[in-house]
This record gives structure tokens, sequence and C-alpha cells, in this order.
């Protein structure tokens, strides 16, 4: 427990370049030492008694927050070395590496923070603050950063887990658990007793044996171990390199095919909702703005896929129906016996109020339709009250509760077709939902048990019967249901693609007059590329991609550059806010008529002219 | 720059990193920093061969100082364990200044012992570029021009414009 701060030009610590082995030795050296509490526990609130105590052995210490112990560093992961998986606040950076702090550590006297290790080897030629250059005394002036917030925040940052191939990422504070147990590519000892490299986690599995024999690339011939082909392969291996026909990219061979199935932005590739219809295809970079644009056929895709959903209702359903036919087939033949039928009876009404259910979830699309929200196709909650309570207030479901709960669903729909045989079914189902009850008791209704059982018999069959129709019925609807929604989407789609054509001649004629103007100014300009640069920018955007920030962050550095192409730019956002006002078009078709209006304004108004008005003023920014 | 980052070998988990590893990794999330929010008047990218430890830099003349106009070159080497050590800086335009040499050495405290880890290039660019209105001339390193910036600014401007000298990049 009582070691020194190494003084600064110790061997260990002082040489120009430490190598990362002794660095984490001197960390190892430094970090056993102290409590694997102290982050946690009561008295480190307290501050000064703990502090005092050990402040005469050790001046400072590092946090062991991540419970660094002398085994658990051994996979060593160099925390300044990760890579965050989202851009992090600069406030969390550390001013000498410029990453985020790990084991942050606060100056008292002026309040700066630093990584514990940065500001250990910052302190070793100066004994001040870097930031500030304030005198530190190490025993005194710094503390370890408790402030939860701070703390928290850095836990949570997401990083990508910095062994070779994985492709992990979690919160930081997790990282440590994910390398020292679960990851696949960590390096451990070879499982070969007689061996003593390392071999991913993955590999080193008894039956593999060592994989450190020496073999040769199959690709460029050259000598190495088993254990290193693949590293070999993605990171130094030239021979069979292969040049991707689509992006020019080079890679080996070996990774071609992946490379074009998964990752090359250039090849030719279809929509994600090509399924559903849409017949977008076009290279992966621009069919990934196309899908995050939204492509207008993803809701054609939810609604096939809560139709096929459905279908599997209906098909259970009807496999239920038929089990159930048998069975009363099975009853009519052998009936008689007052056990049997009761319990039959009882069987089948039981299955009638399963079905009833799935019914119910197969029926809630068409009343969920005033709302329109396709989510309630895969939602079993009936969508009005008074149904809900029907059918929870009757376990036993009655024949007539059904019925009518689906004649209020479907007026206008069943009515005509169903009216007869409801009736008649209605009329037995009043008298059979007590079955169970009074078949057993003595005030029998019916002269025999065959007579009841036969009455049960047409009852059954004329439920089934009235089941199946409402099926074939649902199923009929839904069609139609998505027939009418692609056919209004599909003039959705030819009213944006002719919509889109408008811009495309409106920008040909922004990009004429561009050239025109820039024919007028061209004694002025000294970085015509810059322009031009612009122009193709703002075409980019009157394609739908809504980005004509693009052309704005060129824009620095030449102040006559900037001030002719604010025309572009002016043009590109209003470009940009019209496609996105065409989306919205979509979901708000009666708007569509101010929208149109508003768009043919701002084209109405020749930029040029604005621009020459508002020549000096700065670009719009996005 | 993408690239550049993209290449960062990841190398956290294996122990034989090259030494300089930690200031290759430093100066690329600096050459993002400049890359993505750019200072005015100054610029740095790594010199073309390749190597992250040495870069060339620009610094624009700033207006109403005697250097308005001319873009001055510099290079940049940085040592491998930087940011404890301050880069090596160098003037590879020829300059006229009170505190560079005539080979192109800057006398400038932070770039020695006021150096701080927490300096980057861009702070020592935008330091420079402020240098270059405002020298030291307490200690100047060409006495000539820190006698002649106070007595005859027409003439220490004169001899600006002639040793100013636009060089080619290599």
């Amino acid at each position: 427990m009582s070691f020194e701060m190494p003084p600064p030009n110790t061997p260990e610590e002082g040489v120009a370049a430490p190598t990362p082995s002794s660095r984490a030795e001197a960390r190892r050296i430094l970090v056993s030492g102290v409590p694997s509490t102290i982050y946690d526990s009561p008295s480190s609130s307290s501050g000064g008694s703990r502090r005092s105590s050990v402040a005469d052995d050790a001046p400072y210490q590092l946090p062991s927050r991540w419970g660094h112990t002398q085994d658990q560093t051994e996979p060593g992961i160099d925390y300044q070395a990760l890579d965050y998986a989202q851009q992090v606040d600069e406030a969390l950076l550390c001013p000498i590496c410029h990453t985020p702090f790990f084991l942050p550590m606060t100056t008292k006297t002026c309040g700066h923070t630093f990584c514990a290790s940065c500001l250990d080897r910052a302190l070793e030629t100066q004994h001040a603050c870097p930031i500030d250059r304030r005198p530190l005394d190490i025993s005194r002036d710094i503390s370890q950063t408790r402030t939860r917030v701070i703390l928290d925040q850095l836990d949570r940052l997401q990083v990508k887990c910095p062994n070779i191939g994985c492709e992990y990422v979690c919160s930081r504070e997790l990282l440590h658990a994910h390398v020292e147990r679960y990851c696949e590519y960590t390096l451990i000892r070879c499982p070969d007793p007689h061996c003593d490299e390392t071999i991913c986690r993955k590999d080193a599995r008894p039956e593999n044996g060592c994989l450190h024999h020496v073999t040769l690339c199959p690709y460029c011939e050259m000598a190495l171990t088993f254990n290193d082909l693949e590293r070999h392969y993605d990171q130094e291996c030239t021979g069979q390199e292969a040049e991707c026909p689509h992006c020019g990219a080079v890679i080996v061979r070996h990774r071609l095919a992946k490379h074009i199935a998964t990752d090359c932005r250039e090849v030719e590739t279809h929509c994600k909702f090509r399924s559903a219809g849409c017949k977008q295809s076009a290279r992966r970079k621009d069919i990934e703005e196309h899908q995050k644009d939204g492509c207008v056929y993803e809701a054609i895709a939810k609604l096939m896929q809560a139709r096929e959903e459905d279908h599997k209702i209906i098909n259970e359903l009807k496999g239920r129906l038929n089990a159930l036919d048998g069975r009363t087939r099975h009853l009519e033949r052998y009936g008689g016996g007052g056990g049997g039928g009761g319990g039959g009876g009882g069987g089948s009404s039981s299955g009638l109020g399963e079905s009833s259910a799935h019914a119910r979830a197969a029926a809630s699309p068409s009343s969920g339709r005033t709302t329109n929200t396709l989510n309630n196709l895969n939602r079993m909650q009936p969508p009005t009250s008074g149904y809900a309570d029907v059918m929870e207030a009757n376990q036993n479901i009655t024949l007539d509760d059904l019925f009518e709960t689906f004649e209020n669903e479907n007026n206008h729909h069943i009515d005509s077709n169903y009216s007869s045989p409801r009736a008649a079914a209605a009329a037995m189902a009043s008298e059979a939902s007590p079955i169970p009850v009074t078949y057993n008791s003595v005030s029998q209704p019916w002269e025999s048990a065959e007579e009841y059982m036969l009455a049960q018999f047409e009852a059954m069959e004329a439920k089934i019967e009235d089941l199946r129709k409402m099926m074939v019925e649902l199923d009929g609807r839904h069609t139609m249901r998505l027939v009418n929604d692609t056919m209004r989407m599909n003039e959705q789609i030819a009213e944006l693609g002719s919509k889109v054509g408008v811009l495309g001649m409106h920008t040909t004629w922004l990009m004429s007059m561009q050239r025109q103007s820039r024919g007028q100014q061209s004694g002025a300009g000294s970085t015509p590329g810059n322009t031009r640069s612009n122009i193709t920018n703002t075409g980019g955007s009157s394609g739908g991609s809504g980005s004509g920030s693009d052309g704005t962050a060129d824009n620095r550095g030449n102040e006559e550059g900037r001030n002719r192409t604010t025309t572009t730019t002016a043009g590109g956002s209003g470009l940009s806010r019209m496609a996105t006002q065409t989306q919205q078009d979509n979901r708000n078709r009666t708007d569509g008529e101010g929208a149109r209006g508003r768009y043919l304004n701002t084209s109405d108004i020749p930029p040029l002219r604005r621009n020459s008005v508002g020549r000096g003023e700065n670009p719009p920014r996005l | 720059m993408g690239d550049i980052q993209n290449s960062a070998p990841t190398l956290g988990a294996r122990k034989n990193v090259d030494p300089g590893q930690n200031a290759v990794k430093r100066l690329q999330t600096e050459l993002m920093q400049l890359m993505t929010s750019p200072a005015p008047g100054v610029s740095a990218f790594p010199s073309a061969d390749g190597n992250l430890l040495s870069w060339r830099a620009t610094i624009e003349g700033p207006d109403e100082t005697p250097y308005a106009g001319l873009t001055l070159k510099l290079s940049f080497e940085f040592p491998a364990n930087y940011p404890y050590a301050p880069p090596t800086v160098l003037f590879r335009t020829p300059i006229y200044h009170p505190n560079v040499d005539f080979s192109g050495r800057i006398c400038l405290d932070i770039l020695k012992d006021k150096w701080t880890a927490a300096y980057n290039t861009q702070t020592v660019l935008l330091s420079l570029q402020s240098l270059l209105g405002e020298p030291n001339n307490a200690s100047p390193l060409n006495g000539e021009a820190a006698e002649l910036w106070d007595k005859d600014p027409t003439l220490f401007k004169t001899k600006v414009m002639d040793r100013h000298k636009d060089i080619d990049d290599d």
C-alpha cells in the first residue's frame, strides 16, 4: 500500500516514449494498491479523512472504477485508443489526449480535468496545470473526479470493442467485462500447454489444437501462422488483390464477394422494400438515402406483413374448424352416450370460445380502419371498449354475442348475407349456451339425448358455416383494402414523380441562369470551381435528398465565391424545403394545393434578382 | 479524412504497439478537428509521405501587419512523446521577423519551456499567427528586424517583401 508517485525521470516512467507494456506495468503498480471500493464506499464522500489517511503514502491514486486488479489488466484495454460509436461532447474530452476521459482527475486549484495517465505524464515534465500553468503540488492539488454526472456520462459512452474482428458496441463501463469474459476475439493463451503464443478465444478450442503452425497464404504465398491468416487477409495480403468492379476499391480477392454484397457503396442494389413492389434500384449509397427518406412502399410492406400474419390466423382458424367438423361428425356417428355428448358439447363450446377470440383478432383491423393505423393490425386489443366489455364479461361466449359484436363492427358488410343463418344460429345458441348446466339437470327440454345432440350438431354446423363465411369475407375485404391502399399510393407516387420532374426543370433553369450570371461576372471571379461545386450540390438536393446544407459547408474561405454562391444556396435551400414539403404531401394530400402554391411562389422569384439586392449577405445556413 | 480514422489500427487489446502510437492517435484526432472545424487563416496537414509525425502547415499573414497577403509555409515535426513534448516548428518560407532566424527557426516560449500538453497544432499555429503581428522584440533572433520594427515600419515592410519568396510544396 505504500508507494510513491514515481518522480519525474525515473527509469520506469521517464523514458522518452515508454512502451505500452511499461505503461501498463506502471499502471498496474499504481492501481494494485487502491482499494477497489473507493468509489462506492460511504467514507469516500467525506473525502478529507480518507485522503489524509492515504495522502502520506499515496499522493494520488487512480480510481479503480473498472476494478483493475493485477489480473484484470491482463487484456490491457487501451482506453485512449478506443473508437467511440458516436460523437462525444467536447466537454468530455481530455485536453491532452483529446479522447474521452479515462479515470479522470481534477485539479483542486483550477478545476481542470484530465485523464489520470495524461496528467501523470504531463506532470513529469512540469509541475503545473497543463491548461493554465498554475503550479500543482502532486500530493495536494489533485483528486480524482467524483462528480457522478461526469462519471456516468463517461460510463455511458458507446464504444466499439478494440479487438480486431469484433464489431461489438457497448457502453464503456461494460467494455471490460466484454473483452475480459465474452469477446470471441480476445487473445488468450493457446490451449496447447507447450505453446506460449496467444490466440483468439473463438479459435482456442481443444479440438483445434495449436493453431500456431506455419502455413502459406494461398494468395501471396507468405509464410505465417495459421492463426494470423485472417488478419493477414484483412491487413497486409498483397497477392491476388482484386479491384472492386463497382467502386474501384482494391480488396483481397478473398473478401471481394462480401464487399460487393454488403459494403460497396457503388454497386447497384434494390430497395429493401422490393418485395412490396418498390422498383427502385440504384447504387447502395443512393438506396440508403432513399430508404432513409422513407420509401413509399414501406407502408405496403407493413400491410403485407400484417396480411401475412392475418393469413396465419385464418389458416389456424380453418384448421380448428376442420378439427371441430371432424369432432362433430364423430359425435354424429357415435353420439347418444350422454356423458360423451356432454363432454363433446363442452369441448366444442370452449373451442368456439377460443376461435371466436381469434376471429376477434382478425376482425379488429377493419374497425381500426377509421384510425387508419396499420400497427393496430398486430394488436389483439379490441378497438371499441363496448366490444371488449362483451368479450370479457362473458367468459362463456355465446354465439349470439359473437354475432352481435360482429354485426356491430361490420354492419354494412355482413348483414344481408348473414341475417338468416345468424337468426337460426342465434335461436339455437340462446338455447345452447346453458348446455353444460341444463343437460345434466333434471329439467330437460329435449325428449331424448339423440334429439338434443342432433339439434346441437345442427347448431354447430350452422356456426361453423357462418364462421367460415365470415373468414372468407374477411379475407376478401383484406385484399380489397390492400388493393385500395396500393392504388392510392400508386397515385401518390405518380404525383411525386411529376413533381420531381418539375423540380428537375427548375433546377435546369436555375443552372442555366447561374451559368449566364457567371459568364457576366467572370472577370471578378477567382474561384469558379467553388461555384460549380455548389451547383452540383443543388442538383443533388433537388433529387429529394434534401441536403442543401452541403453547399454551404463548402462556402467558407473565399469571400468572393461566397457572395456569388448565395444564389445557388438560396435556391438549394428552397428546393430542399420543397422536397420536404412534397414528402409531407404524401401524408396530407388535402394540403397539397397549398404546398404547390408555395412551391411555385418560391421558384417564381428569380433567385438572381434576390441576390443582386442582398449581395454581401451571408448565405443562409441550414 | 474518414479513411484516416478508419485505417487507424484498433490495436487497443494488442500489446506490441509502436512507440509513438499515442502520439499518432492524438494527431489523428487533431487532424479530424482541423478538418471539421478549421480556424480561419491557418491550415495543417500531414506531409505527403504518409508519416503522421511530420506535418506541413500554412499561415496567412494577418491583415494590418507587414505580412498581410502573404502565405507562409511551415513544417511540424512531432516527437514520439507528443503531446508531452513540443513539436519542432520551422518556417519553410523565408521570413523576415524579429523572432525567426534565417534558417526558419522560431523563438517562441510555448514551443520551448512554456509548452504544455494541452497545446495542439491549431493553437500553435494561431499563436504563431499572432506572433507575426506582435513580435517579442525583447528576445530577438533577428536583431536588425527587432530594431526596424519600431524605428522604420516602411523599411521593415520592404525587407519583409524582399525576403519573402513563395516556395513550392515538395
